[in-house]
């Protein structure tokens, strides 16, 4: 039986407040590039609609049927671009069929949340060592991959999205700071034998900035706080920014796009751009709360983290309280596949409020047939 | 479950995001004043730091190109300003400045002294003034519009960072001159002494066809170079974390790009990564405050090539002042030793005499080893040869008698002896070159399978030299008797390069396997690190039998010894080869071949010796030109001759 969809349910905070971060988006692309990435990332724009609305007509539960199979086609991508991935800078992350190219990792952040909600659904009854090393290793084959690439990122977007899950499904609490402590443990091993050299210089930089070699990155750090400081209580006006202007600040209309606007719309309005964010992220965690089908409720904790743990970490970057490690600001920075991504994570949150409400009985029905 | 675990995560969530507003207003109210006095006074000025080209080197180490440091004379923009407006008195801006408001001062009083650098910088070079800036006015109106174009945009007066930089008025300045500038730094205000390597060819004309030439970036190109640089730079900034090759420059204006032979083909290799300096400077005076940033430039790899430049020599002089080529390979291993064409051009002149040569008759530019296809003529009869005794479809007794011509369907193929070979076997017929056996071979052979033959043996294909622009040449699939006939003795549509027939024998010489002809020995870092060395790509064995290569070998010595190239005195150097003689279809105008391997036992050269537009035949021609090639290479044999 196909569940029918409500629309009565469609969440009408969340998808205005989207389409406001969408506006604002655009207008500071085009103050930081031209015309042509404006029209670029409208087309994106249209196209992530498009998805959007084409997934809220199917019914995410059935997503969790092949939840390992699409995390296995994942992988394979993952290990296929590492092999013969286009070098964009250096770095195998894309590769190309035609003229579009796709970038895994970007897809496996989705995937993973969906993998591991669907591992731990039904452990209403206490999570196990068992349990908490299969998501670990659900975690970090797809991560190693993904710093091999190297895109360090994307790869930490996954840490919090699976620490979040396990918190939602049931983790005990000893056992999510014996985690954590034995992340911490770890750690020295993954900086000697998985980080490249120019990763380490990154979070040298980060931490020590006066120890830091890889002028690069100290380069970037300045521009952006330079660009944020002068920005000032009102900022300098739309498309005036000096540090945006006159090209000071790199990676403007992607990674650093919260620069621009800081710069040119200054404190009060970066604010309520954060505060967007926030509601976001609330009516999130709302629909996780009152989703009382299992799968549903962690997926949506899963990617709620995931926009978070982005908007945070790519905000903290531009303000220099984070190592720069290219996150893209979703909804707002240029970028085909982050936009797309963004998007569908977004329809699968609308798509289970949109379940939600309508039949207990058929939550029931998968539940015993599991 | 836990309900309240989710208002704990949206508590964490939320913690995050007061953080970072905190650290907002930190940067954007309390330490505010502080950046944006750094915004509005600093100035970030960049200087390329040229990187050095790689080195080329023949097998030898002897050098074949190199970059030279010569010195470039820049002037800082303000000056060629001022310049400008003195002479056309017409940029609003500057007599619209504030200071020369207060100051009531027109703008030529103010700048009074400020050209004084043109006159003295004439007198120490000897170049007048305006020879010396004849280019001023175009940068100051480039600069200009772009200045314009921003300030539109922004809406309000900005400093650009054109504004800042230095422009080249005077290339290649004596050593001497650029001492007395960098001594009196004070009496030359805004000049600055810019090293800039040139490309040398110390050989001059010497395998200039294989080493290719440089010349400057034209405006269309350079766009098109620096626009994939800016794709490519946007592009990964989808996700761009490795923020390295984004400091690094890739073509500038006026830059040198190779244009052929190995210049081009290893571009990418020799070079380099240009440097970068990002200087900081305050807005009050010129004053360089403190270098906060510099990259060191990546110089290019240096190039080995598999040529010798003895040997290359010896082919440039065997071959004088015909036109045509000589090629001369290790049929073992496909290293080309020697690619001789003619005429050749001096790459260090090039670029003054790029109109001359492009529009030569006798086409300097072309290297006829790799890009002239022509009729092989004869040389082609070991290719039917090898397919109708593979085929079985001849063998060491087959014979026919020739009469000086054969007919085939009322029409009359000629023998090129009017009075004919009499009965020939394979072991005359190539000797002799007679064509009538070869005609008649052709009969019973059929197109296909000298078709597939010539295939095998890389005809009408390119052999994947590591140089560009190699020309394929042409394999005609043959429909008719008649076709297959003019192609069995090399004629017809049938066009090939010299370097394809130089791995024809090179395979007869090797025992049947087609090399793959290369020049890259190897490439070198700047300190002498080997990075690549040539790995062959294609190697195959041709399924030739030792027998059918025997006959062909002994017949190929009976050229020499008693066939169509005897009496050249080519015996005494072990040749084993083969001559032809390529008809163009106009009276007195062939092509002469000649090409074979040396010495026949144990085979060392393999070579292809092409004349074009000769009024002679293959042996006539050709012959002597090996002779003298050989008395080359073997010095110790040439009493004996």
């Amino acid at each position: 039986m196909i569940r029918s969809v409500s629309p009565r349910n469609f969440d009408w905070v969340m998808f205005p407040i989207i389409c406001i971060i969408l506006t604002i988006g655009v207008l500071f692309v085009w103050s930081a590039s031209s015309e042509k990435f404006v029209f670029k990332q409208l087309v994106w724009i249209a196209m992530g609609l498009t998805l959007f609305f084409i997934l809220l007509y199917f019914d995410y539960l059935s997503i969790a049927h092949y939840a390992y199979i699409i995390y296995a086609c994942v992988l394979f991508l993952l290990i296929l671009v590492l092999g013969m991935g286009g070098a964009v800078k250096g770095s195998q992350r894309w590769f190309s069929i035609g003229s579009f190219s796709v970038q895994p990792s970007e897809f496996m952040k989705i995937t993973l949340v969906l993998t591991l909600a669907r591992f731990l659904r039904y452990k209403k009854y206490g999570i196990g060592l068992f349990d908490i090393g299969v998501s670990l290793l659900l975690t970090f084959i797809p991560m190693a991959l993904i710093v091999k690439q190297p895109d360090l990122g994307t790869a930490l977007v996954l840490v919090p999205v699976l620490l979040s899950i396990l918190y939602t499904a049931g983790i005990r609490l000893y056992q999510l700071f014996m985690l954590i402590g034995a992340g911490m443990a770890i750690s020295p091993l993954v900086w000697m034998f998985m980080l490249k050299s120019y990763q380490k210089m990154r979070i040298i930089g980060f931490l020590w900035p006066e120890k830091a070699t890889d002028w690069g990155a100290g380069y970037h750090r300045l521009q952006s706080l330079i660009a944020v400081g002068s920005g000032g209580l009102f900022g300098t006006g739309w498309g005036n920014g000096t540090q945006n202007q006159m090209k000071f600040l790199p990676e403007r209309h992607t990674d650093f796009i919260f620069a621009v606007i800081s710069e040119e719309w200054g404190f009060l309005r970066a604010c309520f751009i954060l505060f967007l964010y926030v509601v976001f992220i609330t009516c999130g965690i709302g629909i996780a709360r009152s989703t009382r089908e299992p799968y549903g409720r962690l997926v949506v904790i899963g990617l709620v983290t995931m926009f978070a743990t982005q908007i945070v970490v790519n905000v903290g970057m531009t303000l220099g309280v984070a190592p720069i490690v290219g996150i893209t600001l979703p909804f707002i920075s240029y970028g085909g596949s982050s936009m797309l991504t963004s998007f569908i994570a977004l329809s699968i949150i609308f798509n289970i409020k949109m379940h939600s409400k309508i039949d207990l009985a058929s939550e029931h029905r998968y539940e015993t047939l599991r | 479950m836990y309900p309240y675990r989710f208002k704990i995560t949206l508590i964490i969530f939320i913690l995050f995001f007061t953080g970072i507003v905190v650290r907002l207003f930190q940067l954007q109210i309390i330490e505010s004043n502080k950046y944006k006095g750094i915004s509005k006074n600093r100035r970030i000025a960049t200087y390329p730091l040229e990187a050095t080209r790689g080195s080329i080197f023949d097998r030898n180490g002897m050098m074949l190109a190199t970059d030279q440091h010569t010195f470039d004379i820049t002037v800082r923009y303000k000056n060629l300003l001022y310049w400008y407006v003195r002479n056309n008195n017409a940029v609003s801006r500057i007599a619209g400045m504030k200071a020369h408001k207060n100051a009531k001062k027109t703008c030529a009083e103010c700048h009074e002294n400020q050209d004084e650098w043109v006159k003295k910088l004439s007198q120490l070079l000897g170049i007048p003034q305006n020879k010396l800036l004849s280019h001023a006015k175009q940068i100051v109106e480039k600069v200009e519009r772009l200045k314009q174009n921003v300030e539109q945009k922004s809406g309000r007066a900005t400093r650009i960072r054109e504004e800042a930089d230095y422009y080249p008025i005077a290339s290649d300045v004596a050593w001497e001159k650029v001492i007395q500038i960098e001594i009196n730094q004070n009496s030359y205000p805004g000049i600055r002494v810019t090293p800039r390597p040139t490309r040398i060819y110390p050989q001059r004309e010497l395998a200039s066809h294989i080493l290719g030439y440089m010349s400057k970036l034209n405006e269309e190109e350079w766009e098109t170079y620096s626009d994939k640089w800016n794709n490519f730079i946007l592009s990964s900034n989808v996700t761009g974390t490795d923020t390295t090759p984004l400091l690094y420059d890739g073509y500038a204006e006026n830059d040198y790009i190779g244009r052929s032979g190995v210049e081009l083909q290893y571009e990418n290799e020799l070079h380099g990564e240009r440097g970068k300096r990002f200087e900081e400077i305050t807005c009050k005076n010129t004053q360089v405050e403190k270098v906060i940033l510099e990259r060191p430039p990546v110089s290019g790899n240096n190039l080995y090539l598999t040529i010798d430049s003895q040997i290359q020599a010896y082919a440039e002089k065997s071959l004088g002042k015909n036109l045509g080529t000589i090629i001369v390979m290790n049929p073992w291993t496909g290293e080309i030793l020697a690619m001789a064409s003619y005429p050749r051009f001096n790459p260090n002149d090039v670029n003054e005499d790029f109109n001359k040569l492009i529009k030569h008759p006798s086409k300097p530019f072309l290297n006829r080893a790799i890009q002239g296809a022509l009729p092989p003529g004869s040389i082609f009869k070991v290719v039917t040869a090898t397919a109708a005794l593979s085929t079985n479809h001849i063998n060491t007794q087959t014979s026919y008698e020739c009469h000086g011509y054969t007919t085939y369907k009322n029409i009359t193929f000629k023998c090129w002896s009017e009075y004919g070979h009499g009965l020939v076997t394979i072991q005359d017929a190539i000797p002799y070159s007679c064509n009538v056996f070869f005609f008649e071979t052709a009969k019973i052979l059929g197109g296909d399978p000298l078709y597939a033959w010539a295939k095998d043996f890389g005809i009408g294909e390119k052999t994947g030299i590591d140089l560009p622009h190699e020309r394929s040449g042409n394999m005609p699939k043959m429909m008719n008797t008649a076709t297959v006939m003019n192609v069995a003795i090399g004629q017809g549509a049938l066009l090939t390069t010299p370097l394809q027939l130089c791995r024809v024998y090179a395979a007869v010489a090797n025992g049947g396997t087609l090399v793959q002809p290369h020049l890259l020995s190897k490439l070198t870092d700047g300190q002498g690190e080997v990075v690549r060395v040539f790995k062959p790509e294609k190697k195959q064995k041709l399924s030739i039998l030792p027998a059918t290569l025997d006959i062909l070998r002994m017949a190929l010595q009976e050229v020499v010894t008693r066939g169509t190239a005897k009496n050249t005195g080519l015996e005494a150097y072990k040749v084993a080869g083969k001559t032809g003689t390529a008809e163009t279809g106009r009276q007195k105008d062939n092509h002469a071949w000649f090409a074979g391997y040396v010495p026949y036992d144990s085979p060392q050269y393999c070579f292809v010796i092409l004349v074009e537009h000769t009024p002679g035949h293959g042996g006539e021609i050709a012959g002597p030109i090996a002779k003298e090639l050989m008395s080359y290479l073997f010095p110790e044999l040439n009493d004996a001759s």
